[in-house]
């Protein structure tokens, strides 16, 4: 941890207005600390031109960015600043960041609005793909079935890679130093799923991936030292961290095959704290969630 | 001075300095390279592998204290040609990702079936070994399939 790259840290800002029960507008402003993507990103950026930028940021940034929702004038910026921190594109690259805050805002919109998350979203998504995904997780959870004091569901979307993803956890954070997933289900249209077996292994190691970043495995700087030395402080998650339960639902197909590998991390991060929210009566808004 | 003990089966003798990891010696000493090198102090758990049956931490246990006890790594799991049932419950349930983990990870299961044949998720939550990939869901599988058999 103290000589390797780190993910980028960001800071984010969200604006949603609304009027009658509609979103006007959807406005996301993201500060990140530079991310150096000179060791080897290879063709995806080269190929629009990246080198020719001079960062791999932006143009990184501009490609996986997509507007789910119907939420009218949308926009979404990047602003990188150079803190000379050794730093490299980590599982999902922004969208593990973008798309949790913008799925924890939907939440946080649906809650203004006084409307189920679920529902909410389903109104106004733009793809029948992406609500294809929603409806399967919805049932297998199901959503809204009855959960202890403590505990909750909550869920997250994303679309990239041309694939699209929805995961549904269910968090208990009765013990507020170690909140735990406890079942997670997944389903995800990959357009053609080459590999189901391969998919549905993706899915669930971006799941250990996403709950461990979001809830308690995080890198801090102390005097501008990396404080963490080792899995000692470094709390990515064992076996005890995990769900006992986890489904991944691989729909059958809708087109050319799409990638997985990625695709997960934004999702499942976003349900988690999604879950970790309705758990807690809290806001998610500093990652991990467990300082 | 030279220690010798049991490596997977056959009696090893190597002469090499008493507290020197026993890791480094199966590893550059012995080319016995399934235990891997993750984190060397004995909290990542990749190296992990059995002494006199029970899952111990190579990377921080020096050879000294190995000396006339049975060491067993991965390589010697399998009875000859027939996979222990963890290996094979590993193959079933497709577990490995990237694999760099799998060995201390079927080293950790093997050893937790061997205290606990029919183990509960509470037992199975106790192995500490990481795994990047996040195979956990199918490790979980495979133990539950391997206590079956």
């Amino acid at each position: 941890m103290r000589h390797g790259r780190l993910r980028p840290a960001s800071h984010h800002r969200a604006r949603a207005t609304h009027l009658l029960g509609q979103v006007l507008s959807y406005e996301h402003r993201m500060a990140s600390v530079a991310l150096d993507g000179s060791h080897g990103l290879g063709e995806l950026l080269t190929s629009v031109g990246a080198e020719a930028l001079g960062a791999v940021g932006p143009a990184m940034f501009r490609l996986s960015q997509t507007d789910l929702y119907h939420f009218g004038v949308q926009s979404r910026a990047l602003r990188e600043v150079d803190l000379a921190v050794p730093t490299g594109s980590w599982r999902s690259g922004f969208s593990g960041q973008v798309r949790t805050v913008d799925e924890v805002m939907v939440d946080g919109v649906a809650r203004t609005l006084r409307r189920d998350p679920v529902a909410f979203r389903r109104a106004r998504l733009r793809s029948a793909r992406v609500r294809a995904v929603l409806d399967r997780v919805a049932a297998a959870g199901p959503w809204g079935r009855p959960m202890a004091a403590g505990t909750a569901q909550g869920v997250g979307l994303h679309a990239e890679y041309k694939s699209v993803v929805a995961f549904l956890v269910e968090l208990d954070a009765r013990d507020a130093a170690r909140p735990r997933v406890t079942r997670a289900v997944a389903a995800v249209d990959v357009g053609r799923a080459v590999n189901p077996r391969g998919a549905e292994a993706q899915l669930q190691g971006a799941l250990v991936d996403a709950l461990s970043e979001t809830l308690q495995a995080g890198v801090h700087i102390d005097g501008g030292a990396v404080r963490e030395s080792s899995y000692t402080d470094f709390r990515y998650a064992r076996m005890r961290d995990t769900p006992v339960q986890v489904e991944v639902h691989v729909l059958p197909p809708t087109g050319e095959p799409g990638g997985a590998g990625e695709l997960g991390v934004p999702a499942a991060s976003a349900a988690v704290a999604n879950a970790w929210a309705r758990a807690t009566g809290t806001l998610p808004r500093q990652f991990p969630l467990v300082p | 001075m030279p220690y010798s003990f049991d490596l997977n089966g056959e009696t090893v003798t190597v002469d090499v300095p008493g507290d020197a990891a026993l890791l480094w010696v199966l590893r550059d000493t012995l080319g016995v390279t399934g235990p891997k090198y993750g984190c060397g102090v004995g909290v990542c758990r990749a190296c992990t592998s059995h002494l006199d049956g029970v899952a111990f931490q190579p990377c921080t246990t020096p050879v000294g204290d190995c000396a006339g006890r049975a060491v067993t790594t991965i390589e010697g799991l399998a009875d000859g040609d027939v996979l222990h049932p963890v290996q094979q419950a590993w193959i079933d349930e497709d577990v490995a990702q990237c694999g760099f983990c799998q060995p201390g990870q079927i080293m950790a299961a093997a050893a937790l079936l061997a205290a606990h044949p029919n183990p509960t998720d509470a037992d199975i939550d106790g192995i500490e070994n990481v795994c990047r990939c996040g195979t956990y869901v199918r490790i979980r599988r495979a133990i539950l399939r391997a206590a079956g058999t």
